[in-house]
Order: C-alpha cells, then structure tokens, then sequence
C-alpha cells in the first residue's frame, strides 16, 4: 500500500468513524426529543442534547417569535434571517439552524463559539452544522406531534364537557310525559352539538287539585354555562310554583331573583302556564319566549297565545300580563324554542313562523299529541336535510282528547 | 361571521355608529360588546346599532345589545372571561328605556327576536338613519 493510497484508507476510516458518532448521536437525541409530548419539554431537550453533542460557548433554542436575551445581540440579524428564510446560517461568532415542521419554521437554534479557533472564519464545520440540522429536525417533529397531542386533548376536553352539559340537561328534564285521563302529552327535546340552555317541566304537585304546570324556557348561551344556568334557572321557577303561585308571579319572581345574581346572570325566555284538567282553562304568562300555537280540533283555526313579557335577567320592569284561554276538545296547543324556528336548511334558510304552523296543523288531523310533536320533527328534518343543528329543539305538546268533552 | 364597522357621526351629540354585518351568535357576541367597551373606552356616550346588513341575531345577539347598554350607562362591562359576566353593580333605574343606544334598520328575522323576547320596548328602533342620529 503506498502512503496515498494508505492516506485515503485513513481518512475513509474517520469518516466512517465520524457517520457512525453522527448516527449514533442522532438517533440517541431521536429517542429523547422524539419521546416527548410535552411542547415546553421539547426546547429544553434540544438544548440539552445540542450542548451535549455540539460543543460550544453558548446556545440558545428561541420558539416562536420569542426574542433573544442581551448576550445574542450581536447574532439578532442572523436570527431573523433563518426565522426568514427558514434556512441555516452562520456568522463569525455563531450558527444558528432553524427548527422546522414542514414548510413552518417553529424556532431557531443558536450555537456561539469564541472566534479564532478557525482560519476561514468559520467557528463550526459543516459537519457541526449538519448534526444541529438533524437534532433541530427531530424537535420540529416532536413539537408538532406535541401541538397535535394538545389539539387532541383540548378537543376531548371540550367533548366531555359537551357530554357533561348534556347530562345535566337530561337529568333535569321530566322522564315522561304526564298520563292523566282525558289529556294527551308529547314532549322532545334534541340537544344540538354545542348543547344550548333548553327545558321544559310539567308540574303535578297540585294534580290532588287537578291542576297542572307547564313552563317552557330558553337560557342564553351554551356548554356547561348555559346548562347550569337552566339548572338553576329550573329551580327557581319550580320552586316559586310550587308555592302555588300563578303564572305571572312566578316569572315575576323569578325575574326579582335573577336580577339579584350579580355576578353570573342568566337571560331566559319562559312561557309558564297552568292548566284546569276538569275546565280546560289555561292561564299563562309569557316573559320573552315564542308564543306557543293554539289550534282548534280539526285543524279549523292556529293562533298564537300571546301575551306581553320581557326575556328575564334583562330588566327590573317586564310588564308581564296574566291571559287564559279555554281548550275545547280536541284542541292543540304547540309550546316550543326557537330552535324550531330557527332550524336551518343547508343554504341557510330558517324553518320559521309558517313552516311550524303549517306542520303542526297538519299533526292535529290526525289526533294524537304524538303525531303532532312527529309531523313538526319530520318537517324540521326534511328542511335541514342533514344541516348541522345549531341550538336545541324542544317541544311539548298539550291535546284535551275529543272524549273529555264534559268538562 | 359578523364584520363591524365604525363610523363617528355629528348630529346634536357625537354619535359612533356601530354598523354589523352578516350574523350576531354565540360565535360572535363578544365581539360586539369587546368593540362597544373600546369606544366607550375612548369616550363614546352614545351608540346607534346599524342592523340594516345583520341577516341573523339570537338571544345572545340580545344579551350583547343588553350588555352595551348596560356599559353606556356607566355599569360594569362584563367580564369576557366570566361568559355572562359581572354587568350589574348599580341598582335598576327607575326608568329603564335606553336612550344612550338605538337600532337602526333591522331586518325582519332580527325584529321578530327583538319583538318576541319583549326587547323592542328598552330600545328605540329607526329606519331613518338622520333621524335616529338627531334623536340622540
């Protein structure tokens, strides 16, 4: 072997020597930066394998835009050029090499070294800047796989609060609809995805007296908030009419009460009524909710209960007015949100006014409170056509049956 | 998706016109009362809420235009963080029509809910732009 050829053997030697320290290192720092899902961990381990790896003076891993600190004054033009260009680069002083997922720069490193150790005015080799490329590279996976891990769990966390808003919501409304000779009831509630802040209760604590309450409502918002909110909102309401007062000052008191709340207030709309099971009165006050529909046997005749309310948690003065009016036979009436008439077809069109109306009437033809309630669903479905339902939907259903005619 | 845009107007008094465009939700009611609490901030007395372009508004559309009110009349601003947030630290006033915020133009979806949660009365709407600027 004569001294060239033994000289190429050497350097192919270091060389190899040289890939195997780089790959061993690399793949070293892969399982420590690559193991973690933690985005704060991931810099302070690039720092760690980088000064482990790559002697140096000083070194910095800058995230985002963050600025770097007095003793990196002298590299800030260096710093925004790779952040730029998203390309390494070095200076008499320093090199610094970008952290990168995909086309993203994340962050920089940022290695310095006293000058003079080289003579072409270099402070680290190209190999040097190689291995940082690789270390940054494998921190730019770990932080977007850790921005994905984040995602993930914020969204599960919002999905299980969704579920818990939903728990309460259900918990709350009444398992079933009263059974009660000479009546018929239907009542739906459809929880949108976002959960909105609707109820609806019946009220038998005086049925010994035949009587029976009814109160439909609407909190403001969504998620959690708007479900307790409707909790407490529930509570308030039930509690004032169960102490047997009428329809008015139950709302009217519960406006007092909400209006004291300080700090988180509710704005409900309720329509609460009580209904005469031997007369087939129904007195009622409405405090800003959709005037249900009252219509006649046979479908003759749809009108609105009305009666003038404000929304509660709004203002002091509502002007509530007490109306009654007489179910005959076979009379409908249609209590629900706006959720029904705000059901959206997909190009964004309300199901409205009309459209509720003219399916409710049509439920009636055919009698019972359960085809009412099924003809206004099917009609809400058919419109939407699969759009994403934004608010909830509840809707209850009060029929006096033909044969209680008597009373 | 609502766009704001401001416009300051001189009529008796300085009036910031607050004109929404496109839908006033759950997505967006913060916004609304985030920008009112800026001119208020900056001294603004008096708004008028142009709703001529505003194609939807639900009830927290309503609690929006309730909390602007609420901030023109010298009550706390809610707290964002807080959803409905701190409003009330006054006591109720004896008259409680608003006259520090009006509405102008809204569209027949936004006039129902303004009509049917019993809003409307706290409000003096206009379809006259001068002369909802001179009521002020």
């Amino acid at each position: 072997m004569n001294p060239s050829d033994q000289q190429l053997l050497k350097d192919l030697a270091r060389e190899t020597l040289e890939r195997y320290r780089e790959i061993n290192l690399l793949y070293r720092a892969a399982e420590t930066i690559g193991a973690s899902l933690d985005a704060q961990e991931v810099p302070r381990l690039l720092l760690a394998e980088t000064e482990r790896v790559i002697p140096s003076d000083r070194a910095v891993v800058l995230i985002g835009d963050a600025a770097p600190s007095d003793e990196w004054a002298s590299e800030a033009p260096l710093i925004s050029s790779v952040r730029a260009t998203g390309r390494p680069d070095y200076n008499d002083a320093a090199l610094c090499v970008p952290v990168r997922a995909g086309a993203d720069v994340l962050g920089v490193v940022v290695l310095g070294r006293s000058i003079g150790g080289r003579a072409n005015g270099r402070v680290f080799t190209a190999g040097d800047e190689k291995l940082l490329l690789g270390l940054a590279s494998q921190a730019g996976v770990a932080l977007e796989r850790a921005r994905l891990h984040e995602q993930e769990t914020i969204r599960l966390r919002m999905e299980e609060e969704l579920a818990i808003a939903h728990r309460i919501q259900l918990t709350l409304l009444p398992a079933h609809v009263p059974r009660i000779d000479g009546w018929d009831f239907a009542a739906t509630y459809q929880a949108a995805r976002h959960v909105g802040g609707d109820f609806y209760d019946f009220l038998d604590h005086r049925l010994g007296e035949r009587r029976l309450g009814l109160v439909i409502a609407d909190v403001t918002g969504k998620g959690v908030p708007a479900a307790l909110m409707m909790a407490y909102s529930r509570a308030i309401l039930r509690a004032e009419a169960m102490a047997g007062r009428s329809p008015l000052d139950v709302l009217a008191n519960a406006n007092r009460l909400i209006m004291q709340e300080r700090q988180t207030r509710p704005f409900l709309s309720a329509f609460v009524a009580e209904l005469d099971l031997d007369g087939g009165r129904l007195a009622y006050a409405n405090a800003g909710h959709d005037a249900p529909l009252l219509i006649s046997a046979g479908g003759r005749e749809c009108r609105e209960l009305e009666a003038p309310g404000v929304i509660l948690g709004a203002f002091g003065d509502i002007g509530l007015e007490s109306r009654d009016v007489a179910l005959a036979a076979g009379d409908t009436v249609v209590m629900y949100t706006d959720g029904v008439t705000e059901a959206r077809d997909p190009q964004g069109m309300l199901f409205g006014d009309e459209r509720l109306a003219a399916a409710a009437v049509a439920g009636t033809l055919s009698g019972p409170a359960d085809d009412v309630l099924g003809s206004i669903i099917d009609a809400v479905a058919a419109f939407t056509a699969g759009a994403e339902q934004a608010d909830d939907l509840t809707i209850v259903v009060v029929r006096r049956l033909a044969d209680s005619a008597g009373g | 998706m609502l766009s704001i845009t401001i416009g300051l107007e001189r009529a008796r008094v300085p009036v910031a016109v607050m004109k929404l465009d496109g839908e006033l939700d759950a997505a967006t009611y913060q916004d609304v009362i985030n920008r009112a609490a800026e001119l208020i901030e900056q001294g603004a007395g008096h708004i008028l809420l142009d709703m001529g372009e505003l194609t939807y508004m639900g009830s927290s559309g309503l609690f929006a235009i309730h909390s602007v009110a609420m901030m023109l009349r010298g009550e706390a601003p809610p707290d964002p963080e807080g959803g409905w947030g701190a409003i009330h630290e006054a006591e109720p006033r004896d008259s409680e029509k608003v006259d520090e915020l009006k509405l102008l133009n809204p569209l027949p979806q936004c006039e129902r809910v303004l009509d049917r949660t019993g809003m409307k009365r706290f409000f003096e709407t206009y379809d006259d732009r001068r002369a909802a600027l001179e009521s002020f």
